[in-house]
This record gives C-alpha cells, structure tokens and sequence, in this order.
C-alpha cells in the first residue's frame, strides 16, 4: 500500500458511516511517521471544522424566523383556499363530463372494445398510467416545477398582470395535485388527470406564452416552457382516451 | 403524540400544523447554520430558510420515507441556495495561496473560528456545500451524494480538496 492509497484510504475513513480503520491501513501508519502525521492531522481537522461549523445558526432571532415561516405558510393556505374552491368546482365538471362519456360508451360500447378489452389490458392500462405518472412526479421534482412557477407569480405580481398570477397560481395549485398523486390509485389518478384537462390549463398557458413579447426574459419563457410542458403531459394522460380507454393500444 | 421524527413528519403529511411548527423547531436553527455558512449571511441564511419551509410545506406530500426529513429538507434548502447564486453576482474565490490573508488571529480560539468561517465561505460553492454538510451538520458521504446529486466518490475528492485548502489556516492551530 502507497502513501497516496492511505491517504485516501483516510479520506474514505472520515466518513461518519465509514467503518472503523481497515488492517492494512494500520499497518502503514504505523510503519510511516508521515502518513501517521497526515492521519493525526485529518483527525484534528475534522474535530475542528466540526466544532467550529456545527456551532452556527445562532445569529439569527430564531422566534422571529419562526413567526415569519408561519405566515409565509398562513399566506399561502390563504391563497390555496381560493384555488381549492375554483379546484372543487373544475373537478365536479370533470367527473360530470367523465360519467356522462361513461354513460354513452357503456350503452353504445364499440363491437372492436368490447372484444378487445380484457382483464389482463386493464391491469396493463393501469401499470402503464402509473409509469407516467412516477415518472412525471419525478421530473417535477427534479425540474423544480413548483419553484419555477412560484417565481412567475412573483414576477407577473411586480408586474400588475393579476391574470397572469392567477393562472399560474392555478397551475401551481395543479402540479402540487400531480405530486399528491398515489401510483398505486389508478382510479385517484384518472379522477384528479382527468380533472386536470378538463381544466383546460394546457391551453391557457400556452395562450399565455403566446401572449408575451419575444423579448420577454429568457428565464421567464422558460419557466412558462416548464410548467406548459408539465401540465400538458398531466393533460395528455387525462384525457378519456388515455385514462379511461383501459388499454386498447396494448390489446392491439 | 410520541417524540419521535418520523411520527411528527406523517402528522404534518396529513395537515396538523402544530406537527409542522414542531419540525419548523427542530430542524429550524440546523438549516439556518448550514444557509448561513453558505451564504456567509445571517440575513440571506434568514431569507432562503423561511423560503425553503415554505416549499417544504407545500411538498411535503411528496416525501415518501418521514425518516429521510432532515436531508430531504437541506436538499430543498440546498436548490434554494443555488437558485440565490443563480440570480445574484458571482462572488470572487480565492486562490489557495490566497487564504492565509484571511481575517483574525488564528491564534486565539475567537480568531480562529473566524478565520475558518470566513475561509470556508471563500471556498469555491461545491466544496463549500459539502464542507458545511460534513461538518456541520455530521452528515455521512453518501447523504452529502443525495443531497449535492453527485456521486460519493466527488464528495471525497471535494472534501479532500477543501481540507487541503483550509489547510493554510488549521495549521496554525495548535
């Protein structure tokens, strides 16, 4: 074993999780007085900065900083509370729009579904929808989704564009539903996608990225790029076709 | 309701805000240290924490294991940090050479905490990142991979580096 290897070796070592010194590292240290110096030093070091760096945090009014999360929190409620309401009343369309095109398909079901459709398409139909589902959740949180319409509120806020706010409040409110939503639910799922391109929000925003002038900031545009694009994969999977067609392109 | 950390995160998960403040006090002042020692700033560290609770309520659906909390939410105080470099002017870093000019005297205790604050903060963003989290906050390698998204073996390299760099400071600690 070189230096180099037990010097990093140490490095690995420090590593809170890291298990206690291996044999061969020992054995070096101790027959080389400056790898054994290294080691000590890296101990002390890490003693210090730990001491040092974990004593902070201190210089701000932590009461104050309490008081200002929950009314940052109490705030938003306050907002979220006029979006529920606006959420409750799309949802209620949506389900009525879903149970009638049910109603219609199940008196007048077409001959190819009624042959095609069967047990085993459904559960694939339903996999499928929780792939896209996960993986949609997965690229909002990656993409920081709800920070990048947060920042277009506060932006079309400053800029007096009440409508433009509210609307992206909306799609907040939306993608919020979207990382709410259980995989393991298909019937939640289609309810709450479904809810979603009733809503009509894919074509709302891209209405409003029309809207706006081509020498808009480029962050601007591409945040409104994200949250369009999000919320018209989230529509896509709502629509009757997709969620509710229970998999006629797998049993083709 | 039984003290323990993951019982309070799914009672905040189902909506009890006295569950949420009870996480806002524990795990308020750890998440101010490490914005603070980012951003070298009491008032900035102020700012992006209340803005990270804020996102952390408002996601906190989303985390599916309670018991990985504490690094899920220095994970969303660490992408509020970046997006605050992100949109402010970059901060000139200092070449190692350059550390030992650092203020205090390092050889009293009070010198030397400041020193290597101020060094810390001088070091470049990433080493910085994991700095803090290793040292101030005790995390191991692989939850500093988590939260930084990279792999172990760069969270090495980048502590190996820091500690190289701060070197020109510690050594006169006796």
């Amino acid at each position: 074993m070189t230096c180099s290897d037990v010097q990093q070796a140490l490095e690995a070592q420090s590593d809170p999780a890291a298990p206690q010194i291996d044999a061969a590292v020992s054995a070096h240290l101790k027959s080389c007085p400056a790898c054994a110096a290294y080691a000590a030093r890296v101990k002390r070091d890490d003693a210090l900065l730990s001491e040092i760096l974990s004593a902070g945090g201190h210089d701000v009014n932590f009461v104050d900083h309490r008081r200002a999360v929950t009314g940052k929190i109490n705030a938003f409620e306050v907002r979220r509370g006029w979006s529920r309401r606006a959420w409750v009343a799309t949802a209620a369309a949506a389900m009525l729009a879903l149970t009638a095109w049910g109603v219609v398909n199940f008196v007048h079901p077409k001959p190819s579904e009624v042959a095609l459709v069967t047990p085993g398409a459904v559960q694939s139909s339903d996999a499928s929808l929780s792939a896209r589902v996960a993986t949609l959740q997965a690229s909002v949180r990656d993409k920081q989704v709800l920070d990048e319409l947060e920042q277009l509120q506060e932006t079309f806020e400053n800029a007096g564009d009440g409508e433009a706010k509210s609307l992206t409040e909306d799609a907040e409110l939306y993608v919020e539903r979207i990382l709410a939503l259980d995989v393991k639910n298909p019937e939640q799922m289609r309810e709450i996608l479904g809810g979603i391109h009733a809503a009509d929000i894919k074509a709302r925003l891209e209405k409003l990225r029309e809207s706006m002038s081509d020498d808009a900031p480029a962050p601007l545009q591409d945040s409104l790029k994200l949250a369009t694009a999000t919320l018209s994969e989230a529509s896509d999977l709502g629509q009757p076709a997709s969620t509710a067609g229970v998999g006629a392109d797998h049993a083709k | 309701m039984v003290d323990d950390p993951s019982t309070w995160v799914k009672a905040a998960q189902f909506g009890d805000r006295e569950a949420f403040d009870r996480l806002v006090e524990v795990h308020g002042r750890p998440l101010l240290r490490y914005l603070q020692t980012l951003t070298g700033s009491a008032v900035n560290a102020d700012d992006l924490a209340q803005d990270a609770w804020l996102q952390a309520y408002r996601n906190l659906a989303s985390l599916q294991d309670p018991s990985l909390f504490r690094g899920w939410l220095l994970k969303i105080g660490y992408h509020r940090y970046l997006r605050w470099v992100r949109d402010r002017k970059p901060v000139v870093e200092l070449k190692p050479e350059e550390f030992s000019g650092s203020t205090g005297n390092p050889h009293t205790h009070e010198g030397l905490t400041d020193a290597v604050r101020e060094a810390v903060r001088k070091l470049p963003e990433d080493q910085r990142t994991v700095v803090a989290l290793r040292f101030g906050e005790g995390l191991s390698h692989a939850e500093i991979a988590e939260i930084t998204d990279s792999e172990v073996a760069t969270v090495r390299w980048r502590l190996f580096t820091a500690r190289q760099t701060l070197q020109s400071i510690l050594k006169d600690w006796k």
